[in-house]
């Protein structure tokens, strides 16, 4: 039991060490006893979250202060939402930010506080406040969404997902940003979108029927000419897929059918498919045609588990 | 921080799988957690991973919390147990050398050699934050033990401004640690080999 460890752990919080320093301190904490864990009990207590943060540099978090309730829809699911205070957030004290999500099978319809519309898709969440009071109109994204924005010259509509930021001024659009998908998607259907990527100065502008994809992984950015429309087919429940790699196809049948696939055999994973499934295609109606697509596939349902062997 | 608004029925509905009391929970605790992580592990990104860890294995194992009684107690120890874990995972093996080096001091019992190494530790750190000649001027008189001539002659500068740095120098270690000049004499000559 030592006399020091109390002020060391102190000491090494508060302030930044060199790397070596900061591996000497680690390993004091790995070797300790019950002096590590008191004098690490001491530090918790004194937490209130606010001191030491800095904001995470690469993701589009949006800022809640202390004091906001958010009115909720959450569901077991591996999207969490990390909130940081912040000095901005003290000007929305008196709104309330609402959240809708949206679980795996589901999708829902969302109408704005400036009477725009969005369409969520499973899996997918929402975050946006219940008044529109600053410059812009801004709301936050994971997963894919749909949406009607009313037009406002005055105020843009933005949109935050994961390293991309989306602005219009009243047009319809689809978002596409998963995050077991390293794609980031936005197909513009009509009006003007302009897109903001993390490290890019330059901001893209889209037509209608231009679709921008980012694979976040190397940072590339794509622009295509699309059938807008093909986009958003999932709002009628039914799927599309177009040179679509079979393990994200996966992913996308897991979220509108609430099953779960386990993939035991990844042989096949990168495999492109291209298939449009109706709505009310059967989830055994859809395994039998991907198999049709691949024939070596070899898979087994059981019950909302499915197995590819 | 005292947690309110979370009594024991919500810990029951929480257990059973309640998704507002956990959102609730989540709003609560969230920046404690990330603070606690941060602070130690110097990271944001590895934070916010280690943050997400701690609330999905709260989820995961929400039916253990019916028999909780301190939400903040709990919440600590899977905290510091994740950060634990992730130092753990990510230390470099020849670290180990450096610990049982600075053990060497014969004679003492596990108790000193164990304070002998913390104290040793916290002085590194407070040294390290001193401007940079002030820093050196304590490392050659008191690592290398040279005296204060041979010190302001190695380093260009005058010996008053070398005297100055070390009483500066002492001074933050000692205020630092809050014991006496003379006691910390005691122990440079141990420690400083």
């Amino acid at each position: 039991m030592s006399r020091y460890i109390k002020h060391i752990v102190r000491y090494f919080f508060d302030h930044n060490t060199s790397a070596e320093t900061t591996q000497r301190v680690h390993e004091r904490l790995l070797n300790g006893g019950s002096d590590v864990d008191d004098a690490l009990r001491d530090l918790w207590d004194t937490c209130e979250g606010q001191a030491n943060d800095k904001p995470a540099a690469q993701r589009q978090w949006l800022k809640l202060a202390a004091m906001w309730v958010l009115p909720v829809v959450m569901v077991t699911s591996a999207i969490w939402f990390y909130a940081q205070a912040n000095k901005k957030a003290k000007l929305y004290s008196e709104v309330v930010f609402m959240h809708q999500f949206t679980a795996y099978g589901e999708r829902s319809k969302i109408i704005l506080p400036d009477s725009s519309e969005v369409w969520l898709n499973g899996g997918s969440s929402l975050i946006y406040p219940s008044r529109f009071v600053s410059a812009e109109r801004n709301v936050c994204l994971t997963g894919e969404a749909f949406f009607k924005v009313k037009k406002d010259s005055k105020r843009p509509f933005t949109v935050d997902v994961n390293k991309m930021k989306l602005k219009v001024l009243g047009t319809t659009f689809n978002v596409f940003s998963y995050p077991d998908n390293p794609q980031v998607m936005a197909t513009l259907e009509t009006g003007k979108l302009q897109i903001n990527v993390d490290n890019q100065k330059k901001p893209y502008l889209l037509k209608p029927n231009d679709q921008l994809v980012m694979d976040t992984k190397t940072g590339e950015v794509e622009m295509r000419h699309v059938n807008a429309k093909d986009y958003s087919v999932w709002r009628v429940p039914a799927m599309y897929f177009e040179e679509t790699k079979l393990i994200y196809a996966l992913q996308q049948i897991e979220r509108a059918y609430n099953v779960k696939i386990h993939v035991q055999n990844s042989r096949y994973n990168n495999q492109t498919i291209r298939a449009h499934f109706n709505a009310d295609e059967s989830i055994e109606g859809i395994m039998a045609v991907l198999k049709m697509l691949i024939p070596q596939l070899n898979y087994e349902i059981d019950g909302n588990d499915i197995f590819i062997k | 921080m005292r947690p309110i608004g979370i009594n024991r029925d919500m810990m029951e509905t929480l257990a059973a799988g309640n998704h507002e009391v956990f959102q609730r929970v989540f709003s609560m605790f969230q920046p404690k957690v990330h603070a606690f992580a941060f602070g130690l592990i110097k990271n944001a990104t590895d934070a916010d991973d280690i943050t997400q860890m701690v609330f999905i294995k709260l989820w995961t194992n929400r039916a253990k919390l019916s028999g909780v009684e301190n939400l903040d107690s709990y919440i600590f120890t899977i905290t510091k147990n994740t950060v634990l874990n992730f130092i753990a995972q990510r230390r470099l093996p020849e670290l180990d050398i450096d610990a049982l080096r600075n053990a060497a001091t014969t004679g003492a019992t596990p108790q000193e050699q164990i304070e002998a190494s913390d104290l040793k530790l916290l002085i590194d750190m407070v040294v390290e934050q001193m401007p940079q000649q002030r820093q050196a001027v304590y490392r050659l008189s008191r690592e290398e033990g040279l005296s204060n001539d041979e010190i302001a002659q190695q380093l260009g500068i005058q010996k008053k401004t070398v005297e100055n740095h070390l009483n500066l120098a002492l001074g933050e270690i000692r205020e630092m640690l809050k014991i006496l000049i003379f006691v910390l004499f005691g122990w440079g000559q141990e420690l400083f080999k």
